[in-house]
């Protein structure tokens, strides 16, 4: 089947105490491994692999890589070759390059980001197990997070100069590592630029999303909960460890997902995220968003975007 | 005096009291404000109730609240990324005034994003000294 969901996020924080600290506390994931070189592994409850979340130290925030995890180890093989004879280069780093992780196709989107496809990392299970589960564990900290649900990566936008990485991007999850497009931001005077996608794999709304800005970078990394009462609590976790809040408990019209959005101690927006949305299937129609209901699309609500919004990130 | 304003001289008032008070002059529009010595530049700009002002990441991360000290002295309350401040850029007091507070009383522009924030639209005229 190819590429089954994201499988972690690598991101750079500049105070590693604080950080982990932060996604233990108030997201409520857990330490599963420090490496030699002091980078941080860790899982969500609900994840039954050994990490989907590194914290690598360093003297900036951002993204380091987003990696996706594909149902069979040959498809690295085929991918590599579509990848390739798309016109990108590749490179496949032998197995454990990254701890309890198999042998990993990398390479660069058209954006610039990174992006790596394994088929194995160490299965460890979930804090529930397989025979029959409690519907939640008892040691749940913080927000209780089930899993790494999606990231949202910034990508250069400039109609002057003819450059839309967003539009590129796209074209390239599309044809070469199929993925399927759930919804769109249009816009332009002549309603013809793409200036944001949300694609997926799984069967959520998105895996993965693109929006046009000044330059590239890391928008948010986004972790699931069940509902909307669960958000709330999320923000009252937040309220408790004076998290900086970037947007309040809100409903996107994209996507439908309700929401809260804040930042990590080293300036990373997160996201928590609930509800399914909607059953996303190959070939569910795809949701299209004008430029003038652009505010309602990403707070549905108050219909206002703030400059904030698309200009803070990492 | 609207009741946001009485809260927030109450608050300066309380603060005075705590913590030794700056005063932050923005060369830009003229406009200046108390700050105390325990919080960051950027949380006393946005004290002043100013629309527009971008409110950033507060964690030194994002970039946005880019700041040169012209005069006075700051202290570093937490890690700036070096993908927004040079080494060089600091060594000439450009910095992030979400991780800077005062030492004394201080002069600064704002560059980069938060430009055209603060240039946007008149400052309120009793903010104006
Ligand atoms: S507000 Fe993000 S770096 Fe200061
Ligand atoms: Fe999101």
């Amino acid at each position: 089947m190819g590429i089954m969901r994201i499988g972690h996020i690598s991101i750079k924080v500049m105070d590693i105490v604080a950080a982990v600290k932060h996604y233990e506390q108030v997201l409520g994931l857990k330490t599963t491994h420090t490496d030699a070189q002091g980078n941080v592994y860790l899982k969500c409850w609900d994840e039954w692999d050994k990490f989907s979340l590194i914290l690598t130290p360093c003297d900036q925030a951002g993204l380091n890589h987003v990696a996706y995890k594909t149902e069979h180890d040959a498809d690295l093989d085929s991918f590599q070759k579509r990848v390739e004879d798309y016109g990108i280069s590749t490179q496949i780093l032998p197995a454990e390059s990254l701890p309890f992780v198999g042998r990993t196709l990398c390479f660069n989107l058209p954006s610039g980001h990174e992006m790596r496809i394994y088929a194995k990392k160490e299965y460890v299970g979930t804090d529930v197990g397989t025979m029959n589960p409690d519907p939640w564990p008892d040691d749940i900290r913080g927000s209780g997070v089930h899993w790494l649900d999606h990231c949202l990566l910034m990508c250069e936008m400039n109609p002057e100069t003819g450059v839309n990485k967003v539009a590129e991007n796209t074209k390239f999850m599309m044809e070469v590592l199929d993925f399927y497009m759930a919804e769109q931001i249009i816009v332009g005077p002549e309603k013809n630029i793409q200036a944001a996608t949300w694609l997926f794999r799984s069967t959520t709304p998105h895996d993965i999303a693109f929006v046009a800005g000044p330059r590239q970078g890391l928008h948010h990394l986004a972790f699931y909960l069940d509902s909307w009462h669960d958000v709330l609590k999320a923000a009252d976790i937040m309220g408790k460890n004076k998290v900086r809040i970037d947007v309040a408990p809100t409903r996107h019209g994209i996507t439908r997902g309700e929401t809260i959005y804040f930042f990590d101690p080293s300036g990373n927006r997160n996201e928590t995220f609930a509800g399914l949305g909607y059953l996303a299937q190959p070939d569910r129609p795809v949701t299209t968003w004008s430029e003038e209901f652009l505010g309602r699309g990403i707070f549905y609500h108050t219909g206002e975007l703030n400059a904030a919004f698309t200009e803070v990130y990492t | 005096m609207n009741s946001t304003e009485s809260h927030n001289s109450l608050l300066a008032a309380l603060c005075t009291t705590a913590c030794s008070n700056h005063h932050i002059r923005l060369l830009q529009t003229g406009e200046s404000y108390e700050c105390s010595s325990a919080e960051s530049l950027l949380h006393g700009l946005c004290k002043i109730g100013r629309k527009g002002i971008p409110k950033g990441c507060l964690n030194g991360g994002c970039g946005i609240c880019k700041v040169a000290i012209r005069h006075g002295h700051v202290k570093k309350i937490g890690a700036m990324s070096r993908a927004h401040i040079s080494e060089q850029e600091e060594a000439q007091g450009v910095l992030l005034a979400c991780r800077i507070a005062p030492v004394d009383d201080v002069e600064i522009d704002v560059i980069g994003l938060m430009v055209s924030a603060i240039l946007r639209g008149k400052p309120p005229q009793h903010l104006q000294k």
